[in-house]
């Protein structure tokens, strides 16, 4: 297995493991109209930092296991894979700002009702974290495709 | 699933003929991942001319003799 197949692999697993987590967190918090974004911002910083301090070590460790470079230059067959990865994971995520935008007002009305105190502080909370699934959802989607390309010409 | 490309290769003959050199050897003389002669020679990635040409030159044969075209009329 490339190296390079391994890091999709445990991008993939990592980030949705602890991401996983960390979305099911919000729409928890948001069914129990309980979103606090101080709470919610420092939860997203320690899942990222888990998230970096799981992948380095993990890729580390896997280079190290195979006896493959860490981060080798990509080759034809790769670069065609990345290229095509990277334009679906960016296709995803300009749909998915597409349907956020025009969920805005929907969003914003849902947060007037919910939480009539600081409904543009809720508004503002739901949109960021929608942004950041959409950003998150792309990156998974583009590497699972990553995946897929290396298993399909293995 | 995606068709595989109209070409067929005689690397793999190529390879045996020269001392049975292994896929990571020619993947090291032309400049590629192990995992990219595999596909090549599975004919599931057709590579780009100049990584044909340097096969054609490991094997030191000319490219028509590693690569073949085999869809006819097109």
């Amino acid at each position: 297995m490339s190296m390079r197949e391994k890091v999709a692999w445990i991008s993939t697993l990592t980030a949705l493991v602890i991401f996983g987590y960390y979305f099911w967190s919000v729409l928890s918090d948001f069914g129990q109209r309980q979103l606090d974004g101080d709470v919610l911002f420092w939860r997203f910083i320690w899942c990222l930092g888990i998230a970096v301090a799981i992948m380095l070590p993990a890729s580390l460790l896997a280079a190290w296991i195979g006896k493959q470079q860490f981060d080798p230059p990509p080759d034809e067959m790769e670069q065609a894979i990345e290229r095509r990865s990277y334009r679906a994971g960016f296709g995803v995520l300009e749909v998915s700002l597409i349907a956020i935008i025009l969920l805005s007002g929907w969003i914003a009305e849902m947060a007037r009702a919910d939480y009539p105190v600081d409904a543009a502080g809720a508004t503002s909370v739901i949109m960021v974290n929608l942004l950041l699934f959409a950003m998150a959802l792309a990156g998974v989607l583009r590497e699972i495709q990553i995946i897929v390309a290396y298993r399909r010409y293995a | 699933m995606v068709a595989p490309p109209p070409i067929t290769n005689t690397i793999r003959r190529l390879r045996f003929d020269h001392g049975e050199m292994t896929q990571q050897q020619l993947a090291d003389r032309i400049g590629v991942t192990r995992q990219t002669v595999a596909a090549i020679e599975q004919n599931k990635y057709s590579p780009s001319l100049e990584a044909a040409f340097r096969i054609a030159e490991v094997f030191g044969v000319e490219i028509g003799q590693v690569f073949q075209w085999t869809k006819s009329g097109s």
